[in-house]
C-alpha cells in the first residue's frame, strides 16, 4: 500500500487538478445559438411507426428466432415443466439459479424430474470455478420484452445475478408477455429505468462473433444458446 | 500455448506517420490478398448497413436527432460532466481526470498496483488504444490482454486494428488459421467455428484468473452515471462482470444529458456499424457490487480522457469531430479507406474520422499528410449518422497545414508549407489578378508550347502532362467576334 494515499482512490490534489484544467480549457469555448435548422430533436422520434404501434408479440419472437434466440412457448403454470422438458431433451445439467428470486421460490417441476439444481446465493468468488467449468446452464428472469428489437431487459442485483445471463453455456430466460413494450424508449418509462440495477441488460441473443472473415460465430465468450420461455398470462 | 504479448509496434507507428504514408500506401495497393480482405469486408458492411436502414427521408430525420443530441451535449459539456461524476460517485464508482494519454496510463497503473494486480483483461476499447495503454502496462510487468476476438487476434499477431470496429479485417480466415497454428499452437483449421471455440476457451481462463477488467464506454450518461457498452460477443460483459476491478476509460466527449437521449443513439450506432437492429449486449454499468449482490466488481473506476479534446473543443467547427459516435461508417463508404486499409493510415484511428481525428490529436506535423488520402468525393459525409462533416474538416485541416496564420489551436499548423508550393501559388495568383499580365502570359504560354513540361511528378505517372493551347481561349473567342460582328 501507497503510504500518502489509497492509489485506488483518485489522487484528490491531482485529480482536482487535472479535472480544473479540462473544465477551464472547455469552458473557453463560447456556445453559439444552432444556426441550422436540422438542430430540432424531434425529427427522428416521433416519426418511428413502432413508437406509436403497440407491442407485437408475433414480431418479438420473430425478431428473437431471427437472432438465433430459441423460444419456448408458456404459460405461467407450465414454464417449469416447459425448461425441464428443454433440460432434459437437451441432457443439460446442472442448471443455476437464483434461489431469491419471486419466480424460483418453488422449482418443485424440475425437482420432480431429478436434474441437478445449483442454488447461487453465495459470492462469485466461492462458486466461480464450477460456474466456469462445470455448471451448464443458467436461469434468468427478464423484467421486460422489447418487440422492435427481439430484446429482453434484464434488471441484475441480489436476486437476479449478472454471471446466471453470462458464463454458463446455455441462458434460459423467462418473460412475460404482459411485459412486452414496442421500443427502448417506452421500456425505459418502466421503473426499472427510473431505479436503475447496479448493472441493467439489454439482451437481444446469444453470444456472438464475425470477427473472423465476417463470418458469424455463435458463444463467442457468453452463452452458446439462448432460451426464451414466452410466458402467455394465464 | 503462448500468451501474446503486447505489441510494441503502436509508439513507432506514430513516429512513422508522416516518415512514410505514400510508402504505405504504395505497399498496401500492390498487396492483392489484403486488398481482397478489404474489399469482401467492406461490401460485407455496406450492405448489411443498408438493409437496416429506413427509407431516405427516415433515415435523414433519425440523423438529424442523432446530431441535435450529440450537439446539444457537446454545448453543456462543462456541466455534464461534472454531474456525470457526482452521479457516478453517488453510484459509487471512483471518477478520475486525466489531462494527457501518459496520465491515463498512470492512473490505471496506479490503481492495479494498490491491488497488487498482474493480469488484466480488456474489452474493446479504441481510447486506450490511443493511450498505448497495453504498451505501458507491459513496461510494468502486467499483462493486458485484448479479449474481443478480432483484438485478441491482432494481438496475437503483434499488431494494430485495422477498423475501429472489426480490428482484424485485414485477415482472412486462411491468414488467421496460420496465426493460430503458429502463436496458440493448435492443428491448422480455416472453420471458423472452431477458431472461435479456442479463443473462447484461452479467453474464459483469463476471465476467471484476470485481477482487472478494462472496458472503453460508448455512452456515458451524466443524469445517472451510467456506463454504456454496445457488444456482442460478450467479452465486454466478462471484463466488466468477472475481475474484482472495472476500470472503464472514456474519452470526456462520450457523455450524453439522459437516459432519453440513448435510444436515438443505439439506434443510429448499432445500424450504422455492424448493420444490427440492436447489438447481442447493451450493457448498462450502474455501479460496483452491492453488499448483498453475489457477483460484479467490487470496485469500478471511470478514468475521463482529455489527451487534446478540450483542445478541439474550443473551436466551434472543429468541435463537430466530437459528435462521433465511432460507429465506422465513414471508413466502411471510403472508396480510399477500401482501398489501402487501415494500417496504411498508420495512426491508431484510421480511415475519415482518423484523418480529422489524428491531425488534432497528435499534431499536423505528424499527422497531417493524412488529410491528404482523401478525393475529397463527400462518400463518408453521406454515411455519417451524426452528420459531421467530415469533408469540409478535412480542408479546413489541410488549409491549416499549409497557413501559417491559422487562428486555431490544432499543434503543427503550418507545418506542411512548402516553400516552392507557396511560390508557385504566390506567382499564378499575381498573374491571375492582373488582366495585361495574364494575357502576356497565355500568349508566350501558347508561343513556347512546345517547351511545356512533360514530367509533372505524380500527376503524370498515370495522366498526359496538359500542354497550352497554341491560341488561347481569349485569343479564339476575340477572332470569332471580330469574324461575326464586324
Amino acid at each position: 500500500m501507497n503510504s500518502t494515499h489509497d492509489l485506488s482512490q483518485p489522487n484528490p490534489e491531482r485529480n482536482s487538478q487535472a479535472k480544473q484544467a479540462i473544465l477551464h480549457r472547455l469552458q473557453r469555448y463560447q456556445p453559439v445559438k444552432p444556426t441550422k435548422q436540422a438542430h430540432s430533436e424531434k425529427d427522428g422520434g416521433d416519426m418511428t411507426p413502432a413508437a406509436k404501434s403497440p407491442a407485437d408479440q408475433e414480431g418479438f419472437l420473430a425478431k428473437l428466432q431471427a437472432a438465433h434466440t430459441e423460444v419456448i412457448s408458456t404459460t405461467g403454470a407450465n414454464w417449469q415443466e416447459a425448461l425441464a422438458q428443454d433440460l432434459s431433451d437437451k441432457q443439460i445439467d446442472p442448471l443455476l439459479y437464483a434461489p431469491g428470486h419471486s419466480n424460483n421460490r418453488s422449482l418443485t417441476g424440475l425437482a420432480e424430474k431429478g436434474l441437478e439444481l445449483v442454488k447461487f446465493d453465495i459470492p462469485i468468488e466461492e462458486i466461480k470455478d464450477r460456474m466456469f467449468n462445470q455448471i451448464q446452464a443458467g436461469l434468468s428472469h427478464a423484467v421486460a420484452g422489447i418487440s422492435d428489437t427481439g430484446t429482453l431487459v434484464l434488471a441484475t442485483g441480489p436476486d437476479e445475478p449478472r454471471t446466471l445471463s453470462l458464463v454458463p453455456e446455455v441462458n434460459y430466460m423467462t418473460v412475460r408477455a404482459s411485459r412486452l413494450f414496442p421500443d427502448l424508449q417506452t421500456a425505459m418509462q418502466t421503473t426499472h429505468f427510473a431505479q436503475l440495477p447496479t448493472n441493467m441488460l439489454l439482451i437481444s441473443g446469444p453470444s456472438k462473433t464475425a470477427d473472423i472473415q465476417q463470418t458469424l460465430a455463435y458463444g463467442a465468450h457468453g452463452p452458446k444458446r439462448l432460451v426464451v420461455l414466452f410466458i402467455q398470462d394465464n | 500455448m503462448t500468451t501474446p504479448r503486447a505489441t510494441t509496434m503502436h509508439k513507432e507507428l506514430r513516429v512513422a506517420e508522416t516518415k512514410d504514408l505514400q510508402s504505405r500506401i504504395q505497399e498496401a495497393l500492390q498487396d492483392q490478398e489484403l486488398r481482397s480482405n478489404f474489399r469482401g469486408a467492406m461490401d460485407f458492411l455496406t450492405a448489411k448497413r443498408a438493409s437496416v436502414l429506413p427509407d431516405a427521408a427516415e433515415f435523414d430525420a433519425w440523423r438529424s436527432e442523432g446530431e441535435a443530441i450529440r450537439h446539444r451535449c457537446l454545448q453543456k459539456l462543462p456541466e455534464l460532466l461534472e454531474q456525470f461524476e457526482a452521479a457516478a460517485t453517488t453510484n459509487g464508482v471512483r471518477v478520475h481526470w486525466a489531462e494527457t494519454a501518459d496520465q491515463a496510463n498512470e492512473i490505471i497503473l496506479g490503481i492495479m498496483q494498490s491491488h497488487n494486480a498482474k493480469r488484466m483483461v480488456k474489452g474493446k476499447s479504441m481510447a486506450s488504444e490511443e493511450t498505448g495503454l497495453n504498451h505501458f502496462l507491459e513496461a510494468h510487468g502486467i499483462e493486458a490482454l485484448e479479449t474481443d476476438m478480432g483484438e485478441y487476434i491482432v494481438q496475437l499477431d503483434q499488431s494494430q486494428p485495422s477498423h475501429i470496429i472489426m480490428p482484424a479485417i485485414h485477415k482472412n480466415k486462411q491468414q488467421i488459421a496460420k496465426l493460430f497454428e503458429q502463436k496458440v499452437g493448435v492443428d491448422y483449421t480455416e472453420d471458423v467455428d472452431k477458431l472461435i471455440g479456442i479463443g473462447r476457451q484461452i479467453l474464459r481462463e483469463k476471465f476467471a484468473e484476470a485481477d482487472v477488467g478494462l472496458s472503453g464506454v460508448n455512452f456515458a450518461v451524466a443524469e445517472t452515471g451510467t456506463l454504456c457498452l454496445v457488444e456482442n460477443e460478450g467479452n465486454g460483459r466478462m471484463s466488466t462482470t468477472i475481475p474484482p476491478v472495472h476500470i472503464a476509460l472514456c474519452g470526456i466527449e462520450k457523455v450524453v444529458e439522459t437516459l432519453q437521449d440513448i435510444p436515438p443513439l443505439l439506434r443510429l450506432l448499432t445500424r450504422s456499424a455492424t448493420g444490427q437492429e440492436i447489438t447481442t449486449y447493451f450493457n448498462m454499468i450502474n455501479g460496483p457490487r452491492q453488499t448483498n449482490e453475489p457477483d460484479g466488481p467490487r470496485e469500478v473506476h471511470v478514468v475521463l480522457l482529455d489527451n487534446g479534446r478540450s483542445r478541439i473543443y474550443a473551436d466551434q467547427q472543429l468541435q463537430q469531430t466530437l459528435r462521433c459516435i465511432r460507429c465506422g461508417a465513414c471508413m466502411n463508404h471510403c472508396p480510399v479507406y477500401s482501398r489501402i486499409g487501415g494500417h496504411a493510415y498508420g495512426s491508431t484511428y484510421p480511415g475519415p474520422i482518423g484523418q480529422v481525428v489524428s491531425p488534432q490529436l497528435w499534431g499536423i506535423e505528424k499527422s497531417g499528410a493524412l488529410t491528404q488520402a482523401c478525393s475529397l468525393n463527400g462518400a463518408c459525409r453521406d454515411a455519417c449518422p451524426v452528420n459531421i462533416p467530415l469533408p469540409d474538416l478535412i480542408r479546413r485541416l489541410r488549409h491549416e497545414g499549409n497557413d501559417l496564420t491559422a487562428t486555431s489551436q490544432t499543434p503543427g499548423k503550418g507545418s506542411q508549407r512548402k516553400t516552392l508550393e507557396a511560390i508557385s501559388w504566390r506567382l499564378w495568383a499575381w498573374l491571375s489578378t492582373s488582366p495585361k499580365l495574364y494575357r502576356l502570359f497565355l500568349r508566350a504560354a501558347g508561343r513556347f508550347r512546345l517547351l511545356a513540361p512533360r514530367k509533372l511528378g505524380a500527376w503524370t505517372e498515370y495522366r498526359t502532362a496538359p500542354r497550352p493551347a497554341a491560341e488561347s481561349l481569349h485569343e479564339l473567342a476575340k477572332k470569332h467576334l471580330e469574324k461575326n460582328y464586324e
